[in-house]
């Protein structure tokens, strides 16, 4: 038994935060390693930045995933846990659901129930929705506290 | 981080590893496992009209029900978890989702993936599913990775 390795998709959100927290409790109880991963939706970005402003905007983003990445791997060593950080682009939803997972041979994701955007928060989020449908590996949604980002 | 979990069992294959990776969280958390069986009266009532008398049916279901708990219980015993089993009528999305965490206070519900009937997921969407949306607690799903 049984979470060798704990993948955690990271975006600017609380709820993300949330379940980092989490998942770093659950790495200092089982000894786990964490796989904090970011993906840059290249496909979203393609949708609107067609031209020139494209390289750029992608930069921009990747610029900023690595620091998000850089910053919460500080809390993960702080908490003397192991752990990695993983920068992709490419469809979020399909990368956390089954290409990171598979990748990484990864035991258990662990996410928040809500999206970042504020009819996501309704209910649950879209990608959490869709990685809970199509992902072959084990699950933990993380309940939101109630508190605002 | 975990005190009050929740396993709701059906028999089906994703529920037993459920039950399995339950006991072992319970046990790491030194928590409290609560086994849960849900006899869907909704369902038999729309399927045994004319299929004789009434209670005959939900007692067999009860039984049945009660078997699986009672198991249940024995293998978190083996393990030194402490377990407390429930049997209810109703439908079992809200009970699952809705009464009984509130009841007992849950702070996780580990489910198997999927483990109603192919016809229903079909039709409207697997227990699983209902209970990811609209439990207020957090949520393990368990499949089988094979």
């Amino acid at each position: 038994m049984m979470y060798d390795k704990i993948l955690v998709p990271l975006d600017q959100s609380h709820n993300a935060d949330l379940a980092l927290r989490h998942a770093i409790g659950l790495a200092k109880k089982f000894d786990s390693k964490l796989y904090l991963i970011n993906v840059v939706d290249t496909e979203r970005i393609a949708m609107y930045g067609t031209g020139m402003g494209y390289v750029d905007l992608t930069q921009d983003l990747r610029k900023q995933a690595k620091e998000l990445l850089a910053n919460r791997m500080e809390e993960v060593k702080s908490a003397g846990v192991a752990g990695e950080a993983i920068l992709e682009s490419g469809n979020p939803k399909a990368t956390i659901a089954k290409t990171a997972p598979a990748r990484y041979d990864i035991d258990l994701i662990v996410m928040g129930k809500s999206g970042t955007d504020a009819l996501e928060r309704i209910f649950i989020g879209s990608t959490t929705a869709y990685v809970v449908r199509h992902t072959d590996t084990n699950v933990l949604v993380i309940a939101d506290d109630g508190e605002d980002e | 981080m975990y005190k009050r979990i929740l396993v709701p069992l059906d028999g089906s294959h994703n529920a037993e590893l459920a039950l399995k990776d339950g006991i072992a969280l319970a046990s790491k958390f030194s928590a409290k496992l609560f086994l849960l069986a849900v006899a869907d009266t909704p369902r038999i009532v729309a399927y045994g009209v004319g299929l004789g008398p009434k209670s005959n049916l939900f007692d067999d279901v009860t039984d049945r029900a009660q078997n699986l708990l009672d198991a249940a219980q024995k293998q978190a015993a083996q393990s030194g978890v402490d377990a407390k089993t429930i049997l209810r009528d109703g439908n079992p999305k809200s009970v699952i989702a809705h009464d009984v965490p509130e009841e007992e206070k849950i702070d996780l519900i580990m489910i198997g993936k999927s483990g109603r009937d192919a016809l229903e997921r079909f039709l409207v969407g697997s227990t699983t599913d209902y209970v990811v949306r609209h439990a207020k607690c957090d949520i393990q799903i368990i499949r089988d990775r094979d």
